[in-house]
């Protein structure tokens, strides 16, 4: 009797068990969606091949919203690049060119008049106005990630024609703004859908004039996106986007051969070989605006001798370093931004002295070196920087102690203060290249120079064109080169991984512009 | 399940006697488990390259030699080079060291806190013992990789800060098993004896109780070893263990985790030395468990 | 037994107050501002004081806790500083899939590990038990991650016939599962032979073989039953300690689960959502240790007799 109570409890537990794991098999795993199966026949003279109706998009972390007001980084920007569209757009060859803008004419230093395109309509069918663009405006310069950018805009003074017409003034003249304009943040979307859907489930979704929609976000998985009916330009080719993170590197170049993605974004430098050798893929690779620099803080007292600084820059082998750092895939750079930012200059190369430096040092007062904390964010690539930056610094007496924390230039430990940094940048725009040596962004260089801010602030007011921008952006780098408060090192290509049968992509330097309208892939 | 039956703590002069002989016999059974002995002459080697390094490798394990970057397992570099050109056999030399210091550390720290705990826990009962033993399920009810992550986050990365963080998660095995010993001695006629003649609570504890639960200290002492080394590879690579450039296993199999097949020898000989250690010291450990309790032998 | 049940319970209430207050210090004293973490480089002062108003992050230590642990007891675990979305959903939308993980790994452990340690335990220092017994140490010593590394190098790469990441189909279930499984294995294999081991020797079991009786069925039927009874233990322990352990197989095999959730967390400081998380995972392992002793309770007569009252005053509890 006892015998079967006890065998039937266990096998009652293996059941209790057994039955929690298909519940949760059936609530756990992702649904499938509804996704077209037929495939188009393209009679772009290709005689029997077949389009496939979704491709696969890898990327390496899931956004955290895509809510256009609140983009801060990279991961946002790659998603809102397919569902929202900017009054400016990027193109590949790093132009700026006009996206729902029909026209816009600069009338003075401060007053700029934009002529929306007719008939944009938003993916649930409504039109766009002018009005949608002055409350997107409004809620970026009420958002904290994004205020900063455009606190120039002075929308008290700036005026609604029509539904189509309106007139913006600034505080003061702003010649970024069509390149501002341009990035995820200046996504225009429906005012009537924000308020509609509110604030929490805005950034879960789309409704914008992009190509596409979004129509399914698994968490932790995947973001599925579809074809947008009602999308003002040429409809994209492929009706469906699946868009997958994948954090592993290794992992994603493992979808790649598999099959299982048609592209990938972001592939490692020692994977481009083996992208290139996989049967039926290949590697786009080019220029981009990414750039790395390592930082000083302003206001840390072993750094106020110029000499040290010095010093600490002679110290660097930079063809080493960026060899050693990426395995040769990214490039060294002599200016104070990526070659490919207008307006970044050739500087004089600053040599690999060792001698030199640990002379510097000596007169400055540290002959026998000093200990300073090196924070950098927690990648691989950072990382391995900062040890070749540790080693080579140990040569002249700097025990730098590596400290990985996610905001590599802002601590909390010490009041805030830090000491060095290892940044990057991705700005495709001078301005806010240089954004980083102003006072007010203190998470950089925890900045106090007055003369530089005043200088940043006036390089803003000279349009692309003038020949004040050149005169102004001379002085400036010639004064970071002698403060020496930074050391830009190298730029890092973008490199995707493309499968050969997707036709109509083009390469382009910021994977947050490209365009996707004429993706297709073949079975 | 303890060695020392009450009948040897009584009577003193054949106490001696008993326990040696009881030491000696301990000693051979441990000798004729293979397995056992196999993994005591490993965690020696293992001792010794860390008390050691120079003798075993002549390289600078954090010397960077931009050069050499990438060079794979040869006669000159046995183990090849990392990315920084520097010899992975001599990191993973001098790797032991750091690995078996942030095991040993953290599993005596963990070890004198708890039997500590467990002691006054067992011993006084009561509410003293309810509020100990609250807190050490408080310690198991969050999982070990989150307590250390947690941790490590809210006090920076160092290797004495992940000693403190591994031995935190190790404390409630030990508190636990000397609490348990400790109940089931309390009641016996010899303790009572002892508190009848006036002898202070603390002699009690270390001369008659704890003796008792050493067998199981010892074992929990050597597999805790590897379970530490094994929770500090995991931290590691998860970002929050040793910083650069100080040689730690996990860190190194970490680091070069996205060149597992350009350059495989990176990851493969640091996770091999992570699980050479741990094998050695578990199977060290469980040898021990089997000389020191016979009942599970013949 | 139901006044068993309510005061384990009623114990769990400070053991979470406990973990609560751990992982809220923890984070607080965790270097950097949240604010710095969500509105990224390009924020000024200003946005990083509104943001610290919005959040009580001003307030004194333990009234923010305080505040925490009321929002709490109502299932307002907070609102994520980076998806703005409630923290319980988030967490509730990964729960299934770690749990679903560490179901399918114990199962695997519990068939593979019981099996393996009764043929261990019967054929003693027989060659298979010998091999058994490396092959579990070796598993229990090797790295989690460097585990799963090596296997999608094997099954992935080399062989090509299972997924490395993601959870879109069944075969994408069989490394990660395998991975997590492998500690709880080698214990439970263990386990069952060391028990198995202790209770053949017992004398009821010479007197079933005495008896005549099969040796398959003493093996089984006798033995084991009562051995099973550390085994369920075991398990019960293993299962606790894998929902936190997941964290470390769900990053390598971009598994979306409640683990990887809580370490990103971690590194960005997203203190609602760490401690959220953990919170929910003490939860989960307190059912689940609490769940393992009843049924522990439930099948040990010995136990069971403190708190059953049996029915019919002529059964009585025993052995055999």
């Amino acid at each position: 009797m006892l015998k079967v109570k006890k065998s039937k409890i266990i096998s009652l537990v293996l059941a209790v068990l057994l039955m929690i794991s298909a519940l949760v098999g059936c609530t756990g795993s992702p649904e499938k969606t509804e996704v077209d199966n037929s495939g188009q026949n393209l009679s772009s003279g290709a005689e029997d091949k077949k389009a496939k109706d979704t491709i696969t998009i890898l990327v390496k972390a899931e956004p955290t919203t895509i809510d256009p007001a609140q983009q801060n980084n990279e991961d946002i920007g790659l998603i809102t690049n397919f569902v929202y569209d900017g009054l400016f757009d990027l193109n590949e060859k790093g132009e700026l060119v006009l996206g729902l803008l029909e026209d816009y004419e600069i009338e003075d230093d401060i007053t700029v008049r934009f002529k929306l395109k007719e008939g944009i309509k938003y993916s649930d069918g409504t039109d766009l106005t002018s009005k949608d663009v002055f409350f997107d405006i409004k809620r970026l310069q009420e958002s904290p990630v994004s205020q900063s950018h455009y606190r120039f805009v002075d929308l008290g003074n700036s005026v609604i024609e029509d539904d189509h017409n309106f007139v913006l003034k600034f505080h003061q003249a702003w010649a970024p703004f069509q390149n501002i304009m341009s990035t995820g943040r200046g996504s225009i979307y429906s005012q009537a859908a924000f308020e509609a859907l509110g604030d929490e489930r805005f950034g879960r979704t789309s409704v914008g004039t992009g190509p596409y929609k979004v129509v399914n976000w698994i968490s932790g998985t995947q973001i599925e996106l579809t074809r947008n009916e009602h999308y003002w330009g040429e409809p994209p080719k492929t009706k469906n986007i699946i868009i997958k993170f994948i954090g592993e590197p290794t992992a994603r170049v493992i979808e790649l051969e598999t099959g299982a993605a048609d592209i990938s974004y972001y592939i490692e430098g020692n994977d481009i070989e083996r992208v290139n050798s996989i049967d039926g893929y290949h590697i786009e690779q080019g220029d981009s605006y990414r750039y790395f620099t390592f930082l000083m803080s302003m206001q840390e007292p072993l750094f106020q001798d110029v000499r040290v600084r010095e010093a600490m820059t002679l110290a660097i082998n930079k063809e080493a370093l960026v060899r050693a750092a990426t395995n040769g895939v990214a490039t060294p750079i002599n200016g104070y931004g990526p070659p490919l930012v207008e307006g970044v200059m050739e500087m004089p190369e600053i040599p690999y002295d060792v001698e030199k430096a640990k002379q510097l040092m000596a007169e400055a007062g540290y002959p026998q070196g000093f200990e300073i904390e090196l924070h950098v964010v927690p990648s691989t690539l950072f990382q391995r920087q900062a040890e070749v930056i540790q080693s080579m610094w140990a040569e002249i007496g700097i025990k730098a102690n590596i400290v990985v924390s996610p905001l590599a230039t802002y601590e909390a430990q010490n009041g805030g203060k830090f000491q060095a940094s290892i940044r990057d940048g991705n700005a495709s725009e001078i301005s806010n290249v240089l954004i980083i040596y102003e006072s007010s962004f203190g998470s950089r260089l925890q900045g106090n120079d007055d003369w530089l801010d005043e200088k940043l602030l006036e390089l803003r007011t000279y349009y692309y064109g003038d020949p004040q921008r050149e005169i102004a952006l001379k002085e400036i780098y010639d004064y970071l080169h002698e403060k020496r408060y930074s050391y830009p090192f190298m730029m890092m290509p973008t490199v995707y991984g493309v499968s050969d049968k997707v036709e109509g992509f083009i390469f382009h330097p910021t994977a947050m512009n490209i365009n996707p309208n004429n993706w297709v892939v073949y079975e | 399940m303890f060695i020392m039956r009450s009948e040897n703590v009584v009577m003193t002069n054949q106490m001696t006697i008993a326990k040696r002989s009881q030491s000696k016999e301990i000693f051979i059974r441990f000798l004729r488990n293979k397995t056992a002995v196999f993994g005591l002459l490993i965690a020696l080697v293992l001792v010794f390259a860390a008390l050691f390094p120079q003798i075993l490798t002549s390289y600078d394990p954090i010397e960077q030699n931009l050069m050499d970057t990438y060079l794979s397992p040869s006669a000159e570099h046995p183990f090849g080079t990392d990315e920084f050109g520097r010899d992975v056999f001599a990191r993973v030399v001098y790797g032991c060291r750091v690995s078996l210091k942030i095991g040993l550390f953290s599993v005596s720290i963990a070890c004198i806190v708890g039997v500590i705990l467990g002691s006054i826990a067992g011993y006084y009962g009561n509410i003293v013992d309810n509020i100990l033993m609250r807190a050490v399920d408080i310690i198991m009810a969050i999982p070990n990789t989150m307590l250390g992550i947690s941790i490590m986050a809210a006090l920076g990365q160092s290797v004495n800060n992940l000693i403190i963080a591994l031995s935190i998660g190790t404390i409630p095995a030990f508190a636990r098993l000397v609490r348990v010993s400790i109940l089931s001695v309390k009641e016996q006629e010899y303790v009572e004896a002892a508190i009848a003649t006036g002898a202070g609570d603390l002699r009690i504890i270390i001369k008659y109780i704890l003796p008792n639960c050493m067998a199981p200290i010892i074992v929990q002492f050597t597999m805790g070893i590897a379970t530490s080394i094994m929770n500090a590879t995991g931290l590691s690579f998860l970002g929050l263990g040793v910083p650069a450039p100080t040689p730690e296993w996990g860190a190194m199999a970490s680091s070069a985790r996205a060149y597992i097949r350009d350059y495989w020898w990176m990851v493969t000989f640091p996770g091999f030395a992570i699980m050479a250690t741990a094998f050695a010291f578990n199977l060290f450990g469980d040898g021990l468990r089997d000389a020191l309790d016979p009942k599970l032998k013949n | 037994m139901k006044r068993y049940i309510l005061g384990r319970i009623l114990m769990m209430i400070p053991v979470l107050l406990g973990v609560i207050l751990i992982t809220f210090t923890m984070m607080y004293l965790s270097p950097g501002e949240p604010a710095r973490f969500v509105l990224g480089d390009m924020a000024t002062e200003e946005d990083i004081a509104i943001f610290n108003e919005e959040n009580n992050l001003n307030d004194p230590f333990f009234i923010q806790f305080v505040k925490y642990v009321g929002k709490a007891i109502t299932g307002d675990l907070g609102i994520s500083y980076t998806t703005k979305q409630p923290v319980l959903d988030e967490v509730l939308a990964r729960f299934p899939t770690t749990f679903k993980l560490t179901v399918l790994s114990i199962i695997f452990s519990v068939i593979i590990g019981v099996t393996v340690g009764i043929i261990s335990a019967v054929k003693q220092y027989g060659f298979i038990d010998n091999i058994m017994r490396v092959i579990a140490m070796l598993g229990v010593s090797m790295p989690t991650f460097w585990e799963g590394l090596m296997l999608i190098i094997l099954f992935s790469v080399v062989l090509g016939i299972l997924p490395s990441s993601g959870i879109t189909s069944w075969k994408h279930w069989i490394l990660p599962a395998i991975t997590l499984s492998t500690q709880p294995l080698a214990a439970c294999m263990r386990m069952t032979r060391s028990s198995m081991l202790e209770e053949i020797r017992q004398d009821y079991v010479r007197t079933a073989r005495s008896k005549g009786q099969k040796e398959f069925l003493v093996v089984m039927i006798h033995a084991f039953r009562n051995a099973i009874l550390p085994i369920i233990t075991v398990v019960g322990v293993n299962f606790a300690r894998m929902m936190g352990g997941a964290a470390v197989v769900e990053i390598v095999f971009s598994v979306p689960g409640l683990g990887k959730l809580i370490v990103d967390a971690i590194s960005v400081k997203n203190a609602p959502v760490v401690q959220g998380g953990i919170l929910f995972v003490a939860f989960a392992m307190s059912f689940i240790n609490l769940f393992t002793d009843i049924i522990y309770a439930l099948v040990d007569p010995r136990v069971r007799s403190q708190y059953i009252r049996p029915r019919n005053k002529k059964t009585v509890a025993k052995e055999v």
